[in-house]
């Protein structure tokens, strides 16, 4: 860990250098004209971004010490929090958030309908998708206390007990988070497709069928199983917020190092293929904006396919591959660590690992739409149902695009870490452990390589859409 | 109400836990560990998992044999570390390289 930060400013040194060259360049030539403004071609700068991980991955081999490791992933402090405040303030923000989901599905149904003027849409894509998630990996997950959704079932619950007098239904176990995998492709396809973005009215139709599902699921399982379970946009949150270093225990807050909380824990098969359909769907929600994406998708509907199954078709695919390739490399990373331990628990045990990655690829998608999107936020709030006819967006700085591709890198990072940590629980030694790491070290280089490519194409218009 | 044990299965750690081991066929494990029955292909992994996992209950020749191990894997250990260090030089190198042909190309 304590190399992380000297990786980290080797790291920014490396981007900012290369990126800044070129405006620095072009100062210079602005006073003498001896310089020419140089710009890095994109390839090196994706280049560069892979080996700054397998370097971050031959500095963390140089931390061998298996007391230190467990001293860093497993360091706590308590914060202190009062049980009555804590009580009276969930209950209070709980009610309120159901207000502000009220609030979002009228304004959304009867408000303007230009997208950027509409508090449902500016709410719930800048505000929520984008704005709060990022608190979750950031801060901690308050997810459950601010959750809607929770005390409407509460209520259903209520009804079910006083007028229908019947108990929950039992939870097919075998089924696990499976559906709740099924839930985020289907989610995240169905906003690639559907104006859900752009038209009020749209998302309030969906906020509705997803609101009408949740409800009669909480009811019928139970809020514990459904929002433990099977609700994925819960185990969303509660992934990222396993990354952030505020971690609700049985005994109050503990404010832990960044990636502690994913040291240490295994969960099981339908697990790891959620958190692989995380990584999965922030990469597919930047991979459809792209030109090649565009030109791809124009061939192959230009075979006679309709467009939304092909949009359907390549986010299950995609994620089919992610997993496959995971697959792969777990079972190799067996051969590597020279071990009796099953391929299967080795997917299972190093999938947290791969949340970072996530919580980064989002950060550097979303941290710039919040920004610029924050001043129309807080004028649709302030006057939701006659909002000003201009409405304002921040322009962001052109070193924005380099702060972007630094958060991939630092994600990758931590999740590198985090693998480092997690090798040297499981497997004895000290080269066992990093030798075990290669295969998934090897993957996260390309995977840095193509999301960087990702993040550094120009905006566009996802066709047929 | 429901199962706790389903209800929050992303935060249930077990991570002090013993793995699931698969043995091929046409192989006998080199050692298994007395404390907790797992499979290793080598003396010497399950020498060193035993400081690692099982440091309180051990014996005196056990602990003895660790420490050996620990000094042999030292040694692989540098040796290891010394690529890492040239593989980290090499790396360096590369990409020193690359940024001034190409920015030299460039300018």
């Amino acid at each position: 860990m304590s190399r992380s930060p000297s990786i980290a400013r080797w790291a920014l040194g490396i981007v900012c250098a290369t990126v800044f060259a070129g405006e620095a360049a072009a100062h210079a030539g602005g006073l003498s004209g001896t310089f020419k403004p140089v710009a890095v071609p994109s390839w090196l700068v994706v280049a560069t971004g892979g080996g700054v991980i397998g370097a971050s991955f031959l500095l963390t081999s140089l931390v061998t010490d298996h007391a230190f490791i467990r001293g860093v992933t497993e360091w706590r402090a308590a914060l202190p929090t009062r049980t009555t405040a804590r009580t009276v303030a969930v209950r209070g923000v709980r009610w309120l958030s159901v207000g502000v989901l009220a609030a979002i599905v009228m304004i959304g149904s009867t408000g303007p309908s230009v997208a950027a003027a509409n508090l449902a849409i500016v709410g719930v894509w800048a505000g929520w998708w984008a704005g709060y998630t990022m608190t979750t990996y950031l801060v901690g997950n308050t997810w459950p206390a601010v959750n809607p959704w929770r005390p409407l079932a509460g209520l259903g619950a209520l009804l079910r007990d006083r007028v229908l007098d019947r108990p929950t239904r039992r939870y097919p176990e075998r089924l696990g988070a499976w559906p709740s995998v099924v839930g985020l492709v289907g989610l995240v396809w169905l906003e690639v497709i559907s104006p859900i973005a752009q038209q009020p009215r749209t998302l309030v139709g969906v906020i509705a069928g997803y609101s009408v599902v949740t409800v009669a699921g909480a009811v019928v399982y139970g809020r514990e199983t459904w929002f433990g379970v099977v609700d994925p946009i819960a185990r969303v949150f509660r992934w990222y917020g396993r990354v952030a270093p505020l971690q609700r225990t049985g005994r109050g807050i503990e404010f832990v190092l960044p990636g502690g909380a994913l040291a240490d824990g295994r969960s099981g098969a339908d697990e790891t293929a959620f958190v692989v359909a995380l990584l999965w769907v922030t990469t597919y929600d930047g991979l459809v904006a792209t030109p090649a994406w565009a030109t791809a998708i124009r061939t192959v509907v230009g075979w006679g396919l309709p467009p939304s199954a092909v949009y359907l078709g390549t986010a299950i695919a995609g994620f089919g591959c992610f997993l496959y390739i995971y697959r792969v490399a777990a079972r190799w990373s067996r051969r590597t660590a020279d071990t009796y331990v099953t391929a299967r628990y080795l997917r299972d045990w190093f999938a947290p690992a791969l949340v970072p990655i996530a919580a980064g690829y989002h950060l550097a998608h979303f941290l710039g739409y919040f920004l610029s999107l924050s001043p129309a936020l807080v004028a649709v709030i302030a006057q939701p149902i006659a909002p000003p006819a201009a409405i304002r967006t921040l322009v962001l700085p052109a070193w924005f695009g380099t702060l972007q591709l630094a958060f991939v890198l630092a994600g990758h990072m931590l999740a590198v870490w985090v693998a480092h940590a997690r090798s040297f629980a499981i497997f004895p030694g000290r080269l066992a452990p990093i030798r075990s790491q290669y295969p998934f070290v090897l993957v996260m280089v390309f995977y840095t390589v193509f999301s960087m490519w990702i993040v550094g194409q120009p905006y566009t218009q996802p066709p047929y859409l | 109400m429901t199962d706790p044990s389903i209800a929050d299965s992303s935060a249930t750690p077990d991570g002090a836990s013993v793995p699931d081991t698969a043995i091929p066929d046409a192989e006998t494990p080199a050692a298994q560990c007395p404390y907790c029955s797992r499979p290793f292909r080598t003396e010497q992994a399950c020498t060193l998992h035993l400081g690692d996992a099982h440091g309180e209950t051990w014996t005196d020749d056990e602990r003895a044999a660790y420490e050996a191990a620990v000094d042999d894997e030292s040694d692989d250990l540098f040796v290891f570390h010394l690529k890492v260090v040239g593989a980290l030089s090499l790396l360096y190198a590369v990409y020193v390289l690359a940024y001034m042909i190409v920015l030299g190309l460039q300018g």
